[in-house]
């Protein structure tokens, strides 16, 4: 019992770090109709401003973790905003009026040229990411242990998300995102400002990358430059199950997906780990594209 | 005996009803007018016609085969054709190769034929051929047909969509707003066109149209659309002062 | 009975490249291998372009095709225990890169229908899932080699079997784009409502797409296993999917001629970085990246982009 009870902690831990990137595809999607395949590369690089930043930020606090651990996940989050940004402007701004198909191509080099530039510049081998969370265990009876991490990632990435419903459904711009989503057309006629909208959104998509990576590195701390392939593939998955530019669907696919995958790999096979989210992505591509709790899209004629 | 015949034919898109219970005949040699204000449904009643979408109930019986619940392409070799609301054209294709496309169903040979070019390909290619020349030539097209036909301008656009379903040999022609976005020279053009068509090909057409002129102009018969539900029937005369239609465009008793 | 000259094109293909192989040892051996392998890109290429280019489907799984008729045609030439020198070797070989370019085929039958029903980016991404599952089975099935890789195979490969399948893949694109019925084609890539509605199944022309397509790659994988005489899953990632697809964009979709060129200059192209191998992927996707931003109708196409409105605008249900 209190093994399944790990099994689930662990789940909804890697589940709401899922969450945190199947958010940006999905709020991308959203409002640009694409999939920004360049999005887990985001998360790397989150993951590697993290590496570099940390030590010379946690000595200013003479070691302690509590307070250097938010700066370091701050200026991450506003580092992988500005890449977002950047990447927007140059490489699918330009693009707007094309055909999909040029710029899904486009986001595959970005991702690759992030991929390999980061080879370059980074090194190709593994690094080990510093500690940001104070180890401890929270709870430790004779039938459970959780420890630190997994309820910091939980607690945090939950916080976000409701950070993030509140920019949405609260404020201005978040409206103003919506409304984008719906229908671009009528959205500028209302007098929003589409760039400002997309720039916004890219921001608020990378930020959650960059924290996701943060997470997922005091998690599994090996981090090296193509570590956003693979969680930025389930988180994909995750935002399609969830239903793609619904972010009440991609934070439950994200759990879904954490969950499941935690299951497989505990209870059946470690080998299965990664073709869970492409079965699960086959499967609902086939029977439900529109996703969980997406809306269907039609082509009017 | 009509040729299609429309029987209690409803369509909700979720809650919302865009045509409910629209009894319709066209008969073989009919020029009908669907009209209506905007958002009426006589797209989706086209839509429905020719399998875009399926009707949520009743039935469409076309040259006595029913036809709903069948693909679009079938629906299409049947004998129906149709021009769009937005002119649909190939946008990588020439004139000829656009008719060419409507040619299609008249080969008999198929993929390994195609490519070994044995069996009756050429015979076939050569009486597509002649087909092509002689529909670009009856609608003077003739030297824009190697012109990207995405490059034409609108008017002639318009006319060869409507050669590209003429192409197709259909029994009946749904021609949906095709004199959207033409000048007056256009549609006077556009109006010998569709007369010119029914000359020829003595075949039944099934208009949808909102400039009154061309309709009045060519249409025998008008059936009157209002929110999905059809309100008037008659020949341009009787529906001109029909009191429902009056209000139903202008939204209010006329005394 | 009459020839047409697109046979006669083929033929003297055939024997051309025939007579190539006796001269083919006085090659310098890198020379050689570079040839080797543009044929095999351009026979990738070009099969991806059927389904990419002409049919307007996003495939993003070609490399799984590939593999499927590299590792069956490996298969069958082990089973039937064949060996560079001997005499058999001919037939057996043929037998075997048409086995592998039918068991790919029914692959493309498999993952076109279901793909079908998908647009755009889902069906790039399902694809790309395929390509991957395949990949992983592979990698799992132990009498394959697993991930150890399947080795011995017997180089059969020359300059008649590569070149006569390029030949045989041009031909076929050409005499099809050149039909009335391949015509279909380009109206379903341009316009899949407006195809259905002059009567063309939109359906089928997709799956002849996707199995004609995936034919070609499982000979162009046969072709391949058969030169390098080692291969293992690795060898069919996304990566490769993802470069045949750059040869594709950046000849042209839809063009012949383009895609040919591409595929030799994308071939030759990281032979000539050698030096700067590890440049190599960088360089390439900066490349592409502003390839699409300039010129994303292709380096070789005369042709202005064609602009397509933006996607359809929903609307709140």
């Amino acid at each position: 019992m209190s093994e399944l009870l790990q099994q689930i902690i662990n789940g909804i831990s890697l589940g709401s770090i899922y969450a945190l990137i199947a958010l940006g595809y999905t709020m991308i999607y959203g409002i640009l109709r694409f999939i920004n395949f360049a999005h887990g590369d985001v998360f790397m690089v989150g993951a590697f401003i993290g590496y570099y930043l940390a030590p010379h930020v946690i000595p200013l606090f003479g070691g302690n973790l509590i307070l250097a651990a938010p700066i370091v996940l701050i200026v991450s989050m506003a580092g992988c905003s500005l890449l977002g940004v950047t990447i927007e402007k140059l490489a699918y701004r330009p693009l707007r009026a094309r055909p999909k198909l040029t710029v899904l191509i486009t986001a595959i080099g970005v991702s690759l040229f992030l991929e390999f530039g980061g080879q370059l510049v980074f090194g190709p081998d593994p690094k080990l990411f510093p500690q940001l969370i104070p180890s401890g265990t929270v709870v430790n009876t004779s039938n459970l242990v959780i420890n630190s991490n997994s309820i910091v990632v939980i607690v945090t990435a939950f916080a976000l998300m409701m950070l993030l419903r509140f920019i949405v459904y609260n404020t201005k711009i978040g409206t103003a995102m919506r409304a984008v989503s719906y229908n671009h057309y009528a959205a500028s006629l209302m007098g929003i400002n589409i760039d400002t909208v997309i720039t916004f959104t890219f921001i608020l998509g990378s930020s959650l990358a960059a924290a996701a990576a943060i997470l997922y590195a005091t998690v599994y701390p090996s981090i090296n430059p193509l570590m956003g392939i693979f969680p930025g593939l389930k988180a994909f998955v995750a935002a399609v199950l969830g239903g793609i530019g619904n972010l009440a669907g991609a934070a439950l696919g994200g759990l879904i997906i954490g969950v499941t995958e935690t299951f497989v790999v505990g209870y059946i096979s470690p080998t299965f780990r990664d073709a869970i989210a492409f079965s699960i992505l086959i499967l609902i591509l086939l029977f439900k594209p529109s996703g969980l709790l997406g809306r269907h899209e039609s082509e009017k004629v | 005996m009509s040729l299609l015949n429309v029987d209690n034919c409803t369509k909700n898109f979720g809650g919302l009803a865009a045509v409910s219970d629209l009894c319709m005949e066209v008969g073989t040699h009919d020029l009908l007018g669907l009209i209506g204000p905007n958002g009426a449904g006589k797209t989706t009643v086209f839509n429905m016609i020719t399998g875009v979408h399926h009707p949520t109930g009743g039935r469409i019986v076309f040259d006595g085969i029913g036809l709903v619940g069948r693909k679009a392409h079938e629906i299409a070799r049947l004998g129906i054709a149709r021009t769009f609301q937005n002119i649909r054209l190939f946008p990588s294709l020439t004139v000829y190769e656009t008719v060419q496309v409507a040619f299609n169903r008249n080969v008999r040979y198929g993929f390994s034929h195609a490519i070994s070019r044995l069996g009756s390909f050429h015979e076939d290619e050569a009486a597509v051929r002649n087909n092509i020349m002689e529909i670009l030539e009856f609608f003077d097209l003739t030297e824009v047909r190697d012109e990207q036909a995405t490059s034409l301008p609108y008017g002639l656009q318009r006319r060869v969509e409507i050669v590209r379903a003429l192409a197709t040999r259909p029994k009946l022609l749904l021609l949906d707003e095709p004199a959207a976005g033409m000048n007056p020279s256009e549609k006077v053009s556009l109006m010998n066109l569709i007369k010119l068509v029914r000359e020829k090909y003595d075949i039944a057409i099934l208009l949808i149209e909102h400039d009154m002129k061309v309709v009045m102009g060519i249409c025998e018969r008008l059936i009157v659309l209002d929110y999905g539900v059809k309100i008037a029937e008659g020949t341009p005369r009787e529906i001109q002062n029909h009191p429902k239609v009056i209000e139903a465009y202008l939204g209010e008793q006329v005394q | 009975m009459k020839l047409d000259k697109s046979i006669v094109f083929l033929i003297s293909a055939f024997v051309i490249s025939g007579l190539a192989t006796t001269i083919e040892n006085r090659l310098n051996p890198y020379y050689f291998q570079i040839l080797i392998y543009i044929g095999i890109y351009i026979i990738l290429a070009s099969s991806l372009n059927i389904i990419n280019g002409y049919a307007g489907q996003f495939s993003l799984g070609h490399a799984g095709f590939m593999a499927i008729g590299a590792y069956t045609s490996a298969v069958i030439t082990s089973a039937l225990h064949v060996s560079r020198g001997s005499v058999f070797s001919f037939p057996a070989f043929a037998i075997a890169l048409l086995f592998g370019g039918i068991v790919a085929s029914l692959f493309g039958l498999i993952v076109g229908i279901p793909s079908l029903r998908l647009k755009g980016d889902y069906l790039a991404i399902t694809t790309l899932g395929f390509g991957e599952i395949i990949r992983v089975i592979v990698q799992n099935l132990d009498f394959l080699g697993a991930a150890r890789g399947f080795t011995g195979i017997p180089k059969l490969t020359n300059s008649f079997w590569v070149f006569s399948t390029v030949a045989l893949v041009i031909f076929v694109i050409y005499n099809l784009v050149n039909s009335t019925y391949g015509k279909a084609f380009l109206a379903v890539r341009d316009d899949e409502v407006a195809a259905e509605a002059v009567g063309i199944s939109s359906t089928r022309v997709k799956v002849v797409a996707f199995v004609t397509g995936a034919f070609f790659a499982g000979i162009a994988g046969g072709l391949y296993a058969h030169f390098v005489t080692y291969i293992n899953p690795m060898q069919f990632s996304f990566i490769k999917s993802f470069e045949i697809v750059v040869m594709v964009i950046i000849g042209g979709m839809g063009s012949l001629l383009g895609v040919i060129l591409s595929a030799t200059l994308l071939t030759i192209l990281p032979e000539a970085l050698r030096g700067v191998a590890q440049y190599r992927m960088v360089i390439y996707s900066l490349l592409l990246v502003i390839i699409m931003i300039t010129r994303p109708q292709g380096l070789f196409v005369k042709r202005r982009s064609i602009k397509k409105n933006a996607a359809p605008q929903t609307e709140l249900s």
